[in-house]
């Protein structure tokens, strides 16, 4: 089963990650324990410095079995719940919100704590679902991402975990 | 379980008739009597920002509109905005819905407080009509004086040694009807015309500003944005009406959780709780389990009677007596040691330190949607009374014990 699992040699995925399937992670990328990626229908390839938080999940159910592309720079915070077709770059997906398997995430994009994204379709750049109602608005500036938080991680689970080892990528 | 300490399942007869659970009462020392929120008096004690937590006195906060002027609310969805650096300048962001103040017309600026806020553009206008108003309020209150003491008018004769002189010249003055220095207006006899577009064009509700934010602000006239200043809060204060002692009262800084004056009825009154949810069958007896804590830190006398007159339900068991220790501080509340396991008695089956649980026996013959017990709390607390030979005295007050369906 690992040997579907590739790492990039900068990526810090830790041991008590649960991942199935064909999955790639790419630089800098953190995954922290617990946090759930299954490329249960098809592959899953996530880019650089993403940062995936414990209890989220991150699983491809694309009925075509085409590969679910995650871009850079994702923040997929604590319970998430994430099916997308595709994610692109520099979205945030708030605690516990969910993002049904039809929907296409652009970029720059933020879920809110607890909110939900089912309908069929792309989230334009800078969507913003905020509030109990999924009210939605377009922002004016991307959402921060979590360099600093990045770094942090970076330094420290090296020190407490056991990683899952990088695999150099034959492709 | 969750329903058994459901606050509203236990009711206190408060001084006034109202009925209300204990946690939301409170105990006048001084008239020896529950208090609750309708029969106090509530004044404002301090007004201060809730998010800063700075404390602005009470005639500042009126100058300043009721508002703090650092803290800055989101125009779409009230949460507080917060201050980022974007290198060279700062700009407002709400964490919420993402708006920022780049959505705005001043988008960044050197200094995180200070943001302009939307004015009203008749405000010299309308502060000049509030002058005026001023004038006309003197000249009238000079008018109404003279004819209470028109018999001495004789200031033209006077020397203006004790400066006399000026004071009837200033009366004379404000007995001048003052002219109107205010723009006045002209009443409008054509109104634009209402074009059909208003109704057919098509409306982009992503545009638009929400119901909601438009009545937060509105001098916004419906789509620019700027960011809102906080809101103030007012903390309350609250006095028994009978003898103006204070009830409630924080410590003076905002920040702080401390109680300065407290008497909460809890502390003074025997607190009765429902221990097990009660199983209703109509036309037998019903075991109803209540328990009855002191939280007081003095002993207490008590002594339960049954009020079968305005109860839903007819209570076997008349009377109820025994004493509970005062609570003790230092105890360990989360240790399950129980003082006396085996049952005293038909009704007292458990002892637990300031706790007993007891057993009624309830007659039921009919099961409706409100089953009320109704009984009649008695106790006897040294602290009831800020004397200590009326402390000695009997205290009563009626509960309501509202039980499950079946
Ligand atoms: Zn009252
Ligand atoms: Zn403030
Ligand atoms: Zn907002
Ligand atoms: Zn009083």
């Amino acid at each position: 089963m690992d040997a579907e699992l590739q790492v990039h040699p900068r990526a810090v995925v830790c041991n008590e990650s649960i991942i199935t399937g064909s999955v790639t992670i790419g630089a800098d990328s953190v995954v922290h324990p617990k946090a759930i990626i299954r490329a249960t229908k098809g592959p899953i390839v996530i880019g650089e410095r993403n940062l995936i938080e414990e209890t989220a999940l991150i699983e491809n159910t694309n009925e075509d079995g085409a590969p679910l592309v995650i871009g850079d720079d994702n923040y997929v915070e604590i319970g998430a719940v994430v099916r997308a077709r595709s994610i692109g770059s520099r979205n945030v997906f708030g605690i516990q919100c969910v993002v049904g398997a039809e929907v296409i995430v652009t970029d720059a994009c933020s879920i809110g704590v607890r909110c939900s994204v089912l309908k069929r379709g792309d989230l334009a750049p800078r969507t913003c679902v905020y509030g109990e109602h999924n009210q939605r608005r377009t922002a004016a500036i991307d959402p921060e991402p979590p360099t600093s938080l990045l770094e942090v991680l970076r330094k420290v689970f090296p020190s407490y975990h056991h990683l899952k080892k990088a695999t150099v990528s034959s492709a | 379980m969750a329903e058994l300490l459901q606050l509203d399942r236990i009711l206190y007869e408060c001084s006034c008739s109202e009925w209300a659970p204990l946690c939301r009462l409170f105990y006048c020392r001084h008239c020896s009597i529950l208090r609750c929120h309708s029969c106090t008096a509530n004044e404002i004690d301090c007004t201060f920002c809730g998010t800063c937590l700075e404390n602005v006195a009470v005639g500042e906060a009126r100058t300043r509109k009721n508002r703090c002027v650092n803290c800055y609310q989101c125009p779409i969805c009230c949460s507080t905005l917060s201050a980022h650096n974007s290198g060279e300048a700062i700009f407002l962001s709400c964490s919420t819905c993402k708006w920022s103040t780049f959505e705005s017309d001043i988008q960044q600026q050197a200094t995180a407080g200070n943001w302009k806020i939307l004015e009203n553009p008749h405000e010299e206008e309308l502060s000049c009509v509030l002058d005026q108003m001023k004038q006309y309020e003197l000249n009238e209150k000079a008018q109404r004086d003279i004819l209470k003491r028109r018999s001495n008018v004789v200031g033209s004769r006077l020397t203006d040694r004790f400066g006399l002189q000026q004071m009837y010249q200033k009366r004379k003055q404000a007995l001048e009807r003052p002219t109107w220095l205010a723009p006045e207006k002209e009443p409008i006899t054509v109104l634009d015309e209402l074009y059909d577009s208003h109704f057919t064009s098509i409306v982009d509700l992503s545009k638009s500003l929400s119901l909601e934010s438009r009545i937060m602000q509105p001098l916004s006239r419906g789509s620019e944005c700027r960011p809102i200043r906080m809101p103030l809060k007012g903390r309350r204060v609250l006095r028994c009406t009978q003898c103006t002692h204070n009830l409630s009262k924080l410590e003076y800084s905002p920040s702080s959780i401390v109680f300065k004056i407290q008497y909460f009825a809890r502390t003074y009154v025997p607190e009765i709780r429902l221990w097990q949810e009660t199983k209703l069958a109509e036309g037998g007896i019903c075991p109803v389990f209540i328990s009855v804590v002191n939280e007081s830190v003095a002993k207490a006398d008590v002594v339960l009677l049954a009020n079968n007159d305005d109860s839903s339900l007819e209570c076997e068991t008349p009377v109820v007596e025994f004493s509970l220790p005062p609570h003790d501080e230092n105890s360990d509340n989360l240790s399950h040691s129980i003082s006396s396991l085996t049952p005293e008695d038909d009704t007292i089956i458990l002892r637990k330190r300031n706790r007993v649980g007891l057993k009624l026996c309830v007659k039921v013959d009919e099961v409706r949607e409100m089953n009320i017990l109704s009984l009649i709390l008695k106790w006897k607390n040294e602290l009831t009374s800020m004397t200590s030979d009326k402390g000695q005295e009997w205290r009563e007050t009626r509960v309501k014990v509202l039980l499950g369906k079946s």
